[in-house]
């Protein structure tokens, strides 16, 4: 880009102004009463909401005399605040909403709520966390990434769609298989063992598009956390990591409306009261809108396809008392990708929560809910005598109780149980449409059932010592009705070594397993601004992801473990030192961690997936191993904020047994399909206090392994590539720079935005992948070619408002 | 074995979804310095219930993109399960013959290599399928769109080959695939001479879209017939100026042949897409009898075929045929001419043993 443009960029980037609190003119509050007894602490508590909606601040800050109290709200806007009587400043932040600034006289123990308004930060105050800007020293948990949503907004988009889950992907340890693909990889875990939750209900495809966009709505979302190191003991079932997602909450005071309309998607979310305080509503509502780019596609079958998504996502939140709350939430989506006549893709998502929320007193809150799910996925062949579709679905139900208990402000211990049910349906094959020449198939599926036990303590030892320490107990059981092939023992599991069949009937235990789930973290200070962390976890999980392609698509099967496929386990040890510099607006970070994975599913050459009542016969089970160093700064403060991460990280895998049938890579340790030494991002923002922003982001990885031709054979006249071992080879490296410039107040009796961004700003031809073809011509040799899918420029625009 | 008709889909899909991704993207050639690995043996043929399809051939992998180098001089026998042994001969270097015999349906077959250097290698051995169903050859020809080599876009004349089956008579357990070879004749330039001599025509063979594997498996489907499906398709060139044949063939295979095409099916088809299988080896059923832990390349099947043949003359393709003819125009020059005028042999595949069918 030459001078002249970025002068023009920079032009177009708003003034700047300070501002300062003047702390006299705010009034003092008088909290508690005269005590008798001379107590040296006393407890305050309090709710932080939105003024006009009353809507719950999670996550908000709270800090009396410059953070030497502090803490932060709960899932609830809940607090707790312990500080000797006396007179305090108090800041109360969270990002999106104005910081509130008062003076409290505290006499005794008290209740001290909080009301927070929406709008605009002055970029003077604007310090990009809602949580305490310390909070990265002082956590005992290593390992959390947390991003906030104003943040993610203003990063540069593809097609428009502002992604969760692309956005993590710039931080440390998180990285994907390559653009397009669904799903991401957390510190050498696989896809499947991410646990994503949508207010604390499992999903199991967040991905729109066949992974370019992710499956949330931005106007819906309230927080999100990537556990990505240690993982509290409450949340479990997945190997590697779980991403928390959670929406917002309806205004209970008023109705508001906003809506973004796009180029190839628009989006429109509508909230307000039913009965005002009492219940609200919230109905957000997103769709594609982009087959219309596809007409204008000179290629008959690109101009014949269809791309088509949608979500849905209805919160109903009842307030039964101050203590008590109901919130009913619904989630659907629905993907449906065809290719001309040649074949089609759909996948849905639905997801219906029922949570109860009570706080029996000010020590104890339990949470009770009650979530049923259903994955379906679809793959069709609408054309032709053997038009066909092949379908899945996963029904799932789970049911938790947590409950909180804070004794003091030194701990803060959270129990419970968890149990859940996974039910998947027959897998069928049934004729498209009408009669064709296909007959009806069906494969019965394994059923499981999951149940957890545990119990977490947060524990601040001292001011220099915290521990977050906990103890999982899992269970499951492959149950019927279910009949299971036994195979002759000491020879490798192929239909014809299948010896006999067992029958176990409705609920009968075919297959149990269970253990311990230890999780530990430790966070020592050593200044105010430094503190070394220490993490181990175990983690179990229990359902697969059987995707034997380089990304998991859409149609890959979810198998829960039975006799021949094992739980997964994870042991991931952890250690960081942290460093806040220059008044906590730089935060600096330098982790490093080792994963050691057992029972992998990995899959025999050229398996067969689909339709096999056996498949146990295509698949190995083998061991993994990553490990590597994270390196994050970070810039919370000023004209430009944004962070650099750089990951080292190898992931390896080995399938090992006395038959070569069942050995992969003569049984040497090999790299994962998604293993990139190397990955570098750096994003950028400059905003304004008119709603305006720049930002910019750098993305390079180094290539993920393929393998590749080494000779090749004819036979019959066709040519037979012969190929390397299982990925011994590596794709070129990936180069991305991206820019996105938001202008805030386009229309001045609106508040809305215009959001233009270019992806891949300089065209960069990026591998995809390579791959083999072999010329027109006979008796040559298959060639290596390098595909780029989004090897230019991609700009986008987007329009938002809210009235 | 339903399961297969979704693999097929499944390539399906990968073979269309880089054109929907390649809105916006590119394709370039690029190297990959691999591993130099060369000179695993490669042994791959088949014993036909037709007589003139009874073909092996022997050679050892090359180290680097070249295809592998042929291997003479070896014995070659093919073994019935009744106790006999037939030899198949050297025809042209690394190609060894087995003229006039027809399999058996329903006898296994096995084949046995051995090398100059006494290194002996076997193939499990492979039932003849029973049964084979009938087939018919028909074309189309058109003007299409056309992509060379250097990927240069423009419309050529082409004749496309169908075919259509009868598979009612097929047992349920039934596996076929389907492929095309043309024939043709290239007479050369008669130059006068005193002795009046004609120079004898060349015959040439090739597989048609040999990249095109199609396959069926009789267990995935109700169907009873098969109806116009396309093999493969030919560019109208200089070869049809004299008679051509289009000889489409109907190959019963065994379960386990079957596999291996559908294995070499998923490579043919791969498109680059990370939704595709990952490639592997794959493995034959020929083994070294003293050291199975060598790497064999290649499959020896057992195969029961059916043919069926389509003969094109020039004045039934309705397109202009402005190629260069070889007969004589007065100039003695050979370089005035093409070069298969003056030296057919030179064509690949070109043999003067004419077919007994043409």
């Amino acid at each position: 880009m030459n001078r002249r443009c970025w002068l023009f960029i920079f032009c177009l980037i708003p003034c700047i102004s300070f501002g300062q609190t003047d702390w006299q003119a705010i009034p003092t509050v008088t909290i508690g009463k005269d005590s008798v007894s001379k107590e040296s602490m006393v407890i305050i508590t309090g709710t932080i909401r939105l003024k006009n909606s009353m809507e719950p601040i999670v996550g908000a800050s709270i800090s009396a005399d410059q953070h030497k109290f502090f803490n932060y709200s709960d899932t609830e806007g809940r607090y707790i605040l312990e500080l000797p009587p006396g007179n305090y400043r108090i800041i109360v932040r969270h990002l999106g909403v104005k910081p509130g600034y008062y003076r409290i006289k505290v006499k005794s123990k008290g209740v001290f709520n909080v009301e927070l308004e929406e709008g605009i930060i002055d970029l003077a105050e604007l310090i990009i966390t809602s949580r305490p800007i310390d909070s990265n020293i002082k956590q005992a948990l290593t390992g959390i990434a947390q991003l906030e949503l104003q943040e993610i907004k203003s990063l540069p988009t593809f097609m428009g769609e502002v992604d969760i889950l692309k956005s993590i992907q710039t931080l440390p340890g998180v990285s994907s298989v390559g653009e397009g693909s669904s799903g991401f990889n957390v510190r050498g875990g696989r896809v499947d063992q991410n646990l994503v939750l949508l207010n604390g209900a499992p999903i199991f495809n967040a991905s729109h598009a066949l992974g370019f966009v992710s499956a949330f709505n931005q106007d819906v979302l309230n927080n999100f956390t990537l556990y990505k190191g240690n993982v509290p003991a409450n949340l479990g079932g997945r190997a590697s990591s779980v991403l928390e997602i959670n929406t917002r909450h309806g205004n209970f005071e008023k109705w508001q409306f906003q809506a973004g309309i796009g180029l190839a998607s628009s989006r429109f979310l509508a909230e307000g009261p039913i009965v005002k305080e009492k219940t609200s509503l919230l109905v957000g509502a997103r769709i594609s809108h982009s087959d219309w780019l596809l007409r204008k596609v000179q290629n008959p079958d690109v101009k014949n396809s269809s791309l088509f998504f949608y979500d849905a996502n209805l919160n109903l939140s009842h307030r039964f008392s101050e203590n008590s709350s109901l919130r009913v939430s619904y989630y659907s989506s629905r993907d449906f990708f065809q290719f001309s006549q040649q074949f089609a893709y759909g996948w849905d998502n639905y997801l219906t929560n029922v949570e109860w929320r009570s706080l029996a007193n000010r020590k104890v809150s339990p949470v009770l809910s009650v979530v049923n799910g259903r994955y379906n996925s679809s793959l069709i062949d609408p054309s032709g005598v053997d038009a066909s579709q092949l379908d899945n679905k996963l029904d799932y139900w789970q049911v938790k109780e947590i409950v909180n208990y804070i004794p003091n402000e030194k701990h803060n211990v959270v129990g419970g149980f968890e149990g859940t049910a996974y039910l998947p349906k027959p897998e069928t094959l049934n004729p498209y449409k009408g009669n064709t020449a296909i007959i009806n198939k069906q494969v019965d599926k394994n059923h499981g059932i999951e149940a957890s036990l545990f119990l977490h303590d947060d524990y601040q030892v001292s001011d220099k010592i915290s521990i977050s320490a906990g103890i999982r107990y899992s269970w499951y059981a492959h149950i019927g009705t279910d009949t299971v092939f036994n195979y002759q023992p000491g020879v490798p599991k192929t239909v014809n070594t299948i010896a006999d069949t067992s029958y176990y009937g409705k609920v009968e235990k075919a297959y149990t397993n269970g253990g311990f789930e230890p999780r530990f973290s430790a966070r020592f200070s050593v200044t105010k601004k430094q503190s070394i962390k220490v993490g181990y976890n175990r983690m179990r999980q229990y359902i697969h992801l059987i995707s034997n392609t380089t990304a998991p698509t859409p149609v890959d099967l979810w198998q829960v473990s039975n006799e021949y496929i094992p739980p997964q386990i994870a042991d991931n040890f952890s250690l960081g030192y942290f460093w806040n510099l220059g008044d906590n607006v730089w935060e600096t970070s330098a982790e490093a961690f080792y994963k050691n994975m057992q029972n992998l599913v990995e899959y025999k050459n050229f398996p067969t997936l689909y339709l096999n009542n056996h498949i146990e016969t295509e698949l190995l089970v083998g061991k993994g191993r990553a490990y590597g160093a994270e390196f994050y700064i970070r810039k919370l403060k000023g004209y430009w904020t944004g962070w650099a991460s750089y990951t080292y990280s190898q992931t390896e895998l080995q399938v090992k047994s006395a038959h070569d049938a069942e050995t992969i890579n003569n049984g040497e340790w090999y790299p994962s399909n998604y293993n990139k030494p190397h990955t570098f991002n750096l994003v950028m923002n400059r905003g304004s206090r008119k709603g305006g922003a720049f930002s910019f982001l750098v993305s390079y990885n180094t290539g993920r392994p393929f393998t590749a031709v080494e000779t090749s054979y004819i036979v019959g006249g066709t040519v037979v590539p012969v190929y390397s071992q299982r990925n011994q080879y590596k794709i070129p490296n990936y180069l991305r720079f991206d820019v996105s410039f938001t202008i805030g107040n386009v229309l001045k009796k609106l508040d809305d935005s215009l959001v233009i961004s270019v992806y891949n700003l300089f065209g960069r031809d990026n591998a995809y992948s390579v791959f083999y073809q072999r010329p027109a011509s006979n008796y040559f040799i298959p060639k290596a070619y390098k595909l780029a899918v989004l090897g230019a420029a991609m700009p986008s625009l987007t329009y938002n408002f809210k009235f | 074995m339903i399961r297969s008709r979704v693999k097929k889909l499944v390539v399906k899909v990968s073979l269309q979804i880089i054109p929907f991704l390649l809105l916006v993207g590119c394709l370039t050639p690029i190297t990959i310095e691999t591993d130099k690995v060369g000179g695993s043996i490669v042994i791959s043929g088949q014993v036909s219930s037709l007589n003139d399809r009874n073909i092996v051939q022997i050679g050892t992998a090359s180290q680097d993109a070249r295809l592998p180098f042929p291997l003479s001089g070896a014995m070659v026998q093919l073994f019935d399960g009744m106790g006999n042994d037939f030899y198949y001969s050297e025809s042209l270097p690394g190609i060894y013959k087995l003229e006039n015999f027809s399999g058996v349906p329903g006898v296994p077959y096995s084949l046995r290599v051995t090398l100059p250097d006494g290194t002996i290698y076997e193939s499990d051995p492979e039932k003849m399928p029973e049964a084979v169903g009938t087939i018919n050859t028909s074309f189309v020809v058109a003007n299409e769109a056309y992509i060379d080599g250097e990927g240069t876009p423009s419309n050529q004349d082409f004749i496309s080959i169908y075919h259509s089956s009868n598979l009612i008579e097929l047992p349920a357990k039934s596996y076929l695939r389907w492929s095309v070879e043309e024939t043709f004749i290239i007479s050369p330039t008669d130059y006068p001479d005193i002795s009046g001599s004609i120079p004898p025509p060349c015959f040439i063979t090739e597989t048609i879209d040999p990249q095109r594997i199609v396959l069926f498996d009789k267990t995935i489907s109700s169907g009873t017939s098969i109806q116009n499906q396309f093999l493969g398709r030919r560019i109208i060139d200089y070869s049809f100026l004299e008679k051509h044949y289009f000889s489409s063939y109907q190959t019963a295979l065994t379960a386990n042949a079957y596999e291996y095409w559908r294995k070499i099916n998923i490579l043919a088809n791969q498109v680059g897409s990370i939704f595709d299988t990952p490639p592997a080896r794959i493995e034959g059923n020929i083994k070294n009898i003293k050291n199975y832990s060598e790497e064999v390349l290649g499959y020896f099947q057992a195969v029961n075929e059916n043919v069926d043949r389509i003969v094109i003359f020039p004045s039934m393709l309705e397109v202009p045929l402005e190629f260069q003819k070889c007969d004589f125009t007065g100039n003695f020059n050979p370089l005035d001419y093409p070069t298969r005028c003056y030296d057919c042999l030179r064509v690949r595949n070109s043999t003067y043993d004419r077919p007994v069918w043409f």
